[in-house]
């Protein structure tokens, strides 16, 4: 890691809870981490770990009964936490934008996909519609859209999933932002349009020197695509590294039961093996290492919540047996 | 898109078929008029005449292809009462109902559409708690109801308004209208919002709950991340996918207010179609009532019809199928 | 549709104050018309109880004959309210019965028989459906005349449709599930699914639809009986001592049309607020 390279991104004790009737929901409980320009990070976990959560609370869109408790979001030296509405309307979609899991459902379906985009650059820059126009017919062109003069036309169900997605992406990189959260981007898509999104994706960072969130539950995907790794469970960090930290050596068990399961990676003689068991209802959590219940390697101390700990060159886990490993 | 146009209209014509059939059907067995027509001391053979004169001897399906020739030569029969053909007494009244319902609709649709959306953005507020408990009174209002409770509080006890009749009118277009006037407005104002409460009250329930459905929707969450005001994400994209419901609603709510200006001008004594045929029923008078039933249905198979097509028209996922 | 169910349904249901409320009056009204001769100082029906010169006259407000005042005719206004509420309640609850028995059978017999059986029961109904449920029953009633049992049916009529199309859609819905094959692979008659299998399924939408139509079939029948299309002069409902009272109203008696379409306007709140709740508590189970 480049220690002259700008910091796009600062996380400090990021805490957001849902008020909810049936008790408190600690989606995201106590998450740090820091993102570098050019940098794209993962953020792994299964379902309902608070990925997602984590990455709408950056853009300070959350719904009531949630709300962020506590926390630090350093964006260029701002605290995005600590802004008003109005200011952070003026950061979304210009200096951080958000690529949604489900192309399907995230396009409004009565206006054609021209209006959209164009909406989305007017909404930050005083431009004319002809300017517009031609800016978002660039755009489609850039995330490899073709005839997009005809399909700004068109309306969201006449794409396939594939494109509706390029579209989001369009509409996300449309003003150059300086932070790409992407959820699940390629998740509702086919495995080889996957590859085709991701890629483009990267490409588009790379080209920008942004930097991007990717937050996904496969960990294969971030093992390809991203240069640092911080995987989630029941709502905390337990284990952060880069990319080659994360994949060859993992040192919490949850990471390593997750490398274990990516079909290919074992030797062929190993069956495919999964973590058994299920992540816990996020409600009233009990004390200690959430993981416990699903651990191979549980001991007597892990009774007690473990912090995140130095294993070495910016590797860090949550564990007690980690050091150990 | 023109196939589907062609479809809905041969549609349309087939329901105004049976519907004419059912009406005639319904009339011809409900009894004769001839014996009520003259007086009790007419010989047998006057009422035989009486009954050839109208064509009452003949076999059902001769009096109903009669009756369909005739109607679609525009002769629905001449009123017992006046002596004027049926057709043209219920034409000349049309608007009159007509301005009384459009006016209604408007009013609820003015009220209606803001008071929906702000109860949907701001549940807890104490004005959106008060519209829906609003909201439930006035569906549960019998119209004829309000009305008497209207004219009573602004006619007979405050005097303000006019009670019965339409006032002044103003010919546009050959059209006599009320609108118009100030004396017109002052007779509109009480039957309009008498029909109007009810409308009112489903539009507001209506844009509350689609509202609430669409703010739920995943691309509410992306226009808000594309970094649109909440104002924008409410009233240019929430309001446009409501749009439709409340449009087929209104369309078909349409046909009601038709329908309900039957009692609200009996009770205003609004001289529109209602009233006319509210007292030939009790007049007794047939061709009246059977001209109103089928003008009436002609008008709502055709709103119905227009409905369709503006609804498809508004969703692009039906329109470009 | 076992105890510890409606004891479920119960604790759910009670959550809501307007629910409650609903409840409480709708039932409120229902006992007062039940038991309106024993409480109604006046049989406003018998003829020899009236006097002209006792017509008009304003509410007493205290307890004891003309404690609302006396309507055109010399009628106790609140023993005529009393009946009058009866005859509501009695044509609004029998043409809620009769339109749903025969709306859900005709429902399910589309929707599990599909086909032709299905186009036509559909068709007639959709065309019913075009027209304004006034307007139906206006065209019975003014050519039948007026009538207890005639409006009854004249809103029976109305309403089976609505009955029908939901009873359909859910058939469909269960048409596909496992116990309906198991039935067929039993050997059960396709009448004998559609009463014993299916039907008992669907009840819960049909109940739904059910409160929205009592509330609105009073209101119907209040609308043509005010007209004098609906309940005979003999024996008033709400509706038509309204009529009377608006007879009167510009002399400045107010009372014999005001109350009265209070006592309406309160039962058909109190249907309405029932009905809305139990939409709400039964709608998760629509969705099992």
């Amino acid at each position: 890691m480049n220690k002259n390279a700008t910091k796009v991104l600062e996380i400090e004790g990021l805490k957001t809870y849902f008020f909810t009737r049936k008790g408190v929901v600690k989606a995201v409980d106590d998450v740090s981490f820091n993102l570098e320009q050019g940098q794209i990070l993962g953020l792994v976990g299964e379902s309902g770990a608070g990925k997602s959560i984590t990455g709408f609370s950056i853009l300070g869109l959350i719904d009531p009964p949630g709300r962020i408790v506590n926390g630090r979001i350093i964006f260029q030296g701002e605290n995005l936490a600590a802004k008003s509405e109005a200011d952070l309307v003026k950061i979304r979609g210009d200096q951080i934008s958000m690529v949604f899991q489900d192309p399907q459902t995230s396009l409004d379906p009565v206006f054609t996909i021209g209006f959209q985009i164009k909406e989305a650059l007017k909404a930050h820059q005083d431009i004319s519609e002809a300017q517009a126009l031609q800016r978002a017919e660039g755009l489609l062109r850039t995330v490899g859209i073709p005839s997009p003069k005809q399909r700004l036309r068109e309306y969201p169900h006449q794409f396939s999933g594939g494109m509706r997605q390029r579209v989001g992406i369009a509409i996300a990189m449309a003003l150059d932002p300086a932070l790409i959260i992407a959820d699940e981007p390629s998740t509702a898509l086919d495995v080889t349009i996957q590859a085709q999104v991701l890629t483009l994706m990267r490409r588009l960072v790379h080209q920008k020197n942004s930097a991007m969130i990717l937050i996904t539950h496969d960990i294969a995907l971030v093992g390809q695509f991203c240069d640092c790794i911080c995987v989630m469970y029941a709502g905390r960090l337990v284990e952060r590294g880069s990319k080659e930290q994360i994949i060859k050596t993992p040192a919490h068990p949850y990471t390593q039961g997750l490398i274990a399961s990516i079909p290919g990676t074992q030797e062929r003689r190993r069956r495919l093996r999964q973590i058994p068991g299920m992540m816990p209802s996020l409600v009233d959590l009990p004390e200690g290492c959430p993981f416990l219940p699903r651990c191979p390697k549980a001991v007597e101390d892990c009774s007690e919540r473990p912090v995140l700990v130095d294993i070495g060159r910016g590797h860090q886990a949550a564990c007690f047996r980690s050091q150990a490993s | 898109m023109l196939g589907y146009l062609l479809r809905r209209i041969l549609q349309s014509i087939v329901v105004l078929l049976c519907v004419s059939v059912v009406v005639f059907s319904i009339m011809y067995l409900s009894g004769d008029p001839v014996e009520m027509l003259l007086p009790p001391e007419a010989t047998q053979q006057e009422v035989e005449d009486l009954r050839s004169y109208l064509g009452l001897d003949k076999p059902f399906h001769i009096q109903y292809l009669t009756f369909l020739r005739n109607a679609l030569h525009g002769d629905l029969g001449k009123s017992f009462v006046f002596n004027k053909p049926a057709l043209s007494l219920i034409v000349e009244r049309i608007p009159a109902t007509m301005e009384l319902a459009v006016c209604a609709i408007l009013l609820s649709l003015i009220i209606g559409l803001p008071a929906g959306m702000y109860a949907a953005v701001k549940p807890e507020s104490w004005l959106a708690k008060n519209i829906m408990s609003g909201s439930l009174l006035g569906i549960s209002l019998p119209v004829f109801w309000l009305g008497i409770i209207l004219v009573l509080v602004f006619s007979v006890i405050l005097g303000w308004l006019p009670s019965s009749g339409r006032g002044q009118t103003e010919a546009v277009f050959g059209i006599r209208l009320g609108l118009l006037t100030l004396d017109g407005l002052k007779h509109l104002i009480l039957p309009a919002l008498t029909i109007a409460v009810f409308h009112l009250a489903l539009i507001v329930r209506l844009v509350r709950a689609g509202m609430q459905e669409v703010l739920l929707q995943d691309f509410i969450k992306f226009l808000k991340a594309k970094g649109l005001s909440a104002n924008k994400v409410v009233y240019v994209h929430a309001l446009k996918n409501i749009l439709i419901p409340v449009v087929t609603i209104t369309g078909m709510q349409l046909g009601h207010v038709i329908a309900f200006a039957v009692v609200t001008e009996s009770i205003f004594a609004w001289p529109g179609m209602g009233k006319l045929v509210i007292d030939s029923i009790h007049g007794l008078d047939r061709p009246v009532v059977l001209a109103y039933l089928l003008i009436v249905s002609l008008m709502f198979v055709f709103l119905n019809f227009l409905v369709d097509v503006v609804y498809t028209f508004l969703d692009p996922r039906i329109r470009l199928k | 549709m076992n105890l510890s169910g409606l004891r479920e349904f119960w604790e759910e249901f009670r959550e809501s104050k307007s629910g409650l409320f609903g409840a409480a009056l709708t039932l409120f009204l229902i006992l007062a018309a039940l038991f309106a001769p024993l409480i109604s100082p006046q049989n406003p029906y018998d003829l020899t109880q009236l006097f002209l010169e006792n017509s008009n006259l304003a509410p007493k407000w205290a307890l004891g004959q003309f404690m609302l005042g006396s309507d055109g005719q010399g009628r106790d206004l609140y023993s005529a309210i009393m009946y009058g509420l009866r005859v509501s309640l009695y044509v609004g609850l029998s043409s809620t019965v009769i339109s749903a028995i025969f709306g859900t059978l005709m429902g399910v017999l589309a929707g599990y028989m599909g086909g032709r059986t299905d186009a036509i029961i559909m068709r007639i109904a959709d065309i019913q459906l075009s027209f304004p449920a006034i307007l139906i029953a206006l065209v019975i009633m003014s050519l039948w005349g007026q009538g207890l049992f005639k409006i009854i049916i004249a809103i029976s009529v109305v309403n089976w449709v609505f009955y029908a199309r939901t009873a359909r859609g859910s058939t469909l819905a269960e048409r596909e599930k496992d116990y309906v094959d198991s039935a067929r692979a039993v050997g059960m008659t396709s009448s004998a699914i559609m009463l014993r299998e299916v039907l008992p399924n669907i009840v819960a939408p049909i109940i739904v639809i059910g409160t929205v139509r009592v509330a609105n079939s009073i209101i119907l029948e209040s609308t043509l009986s005010f007209l004098g299309l609906g309940v005979p002069i003999t024996e008033p409902s709400l509706g038509s001592l309204i009529y009377e009272g608006y007879q009167v109203l510009f002399s400045g008696f107010w009372w014999s049309s005001v109350l009265p379409g209070l006592a309406l306007m309160g039962i058909v709140l109190g249907v309405n607020l029932l009905g809305d709740r139990l939409r709400d508590v039964l709608n998760p189970r629509l969705k099992r």
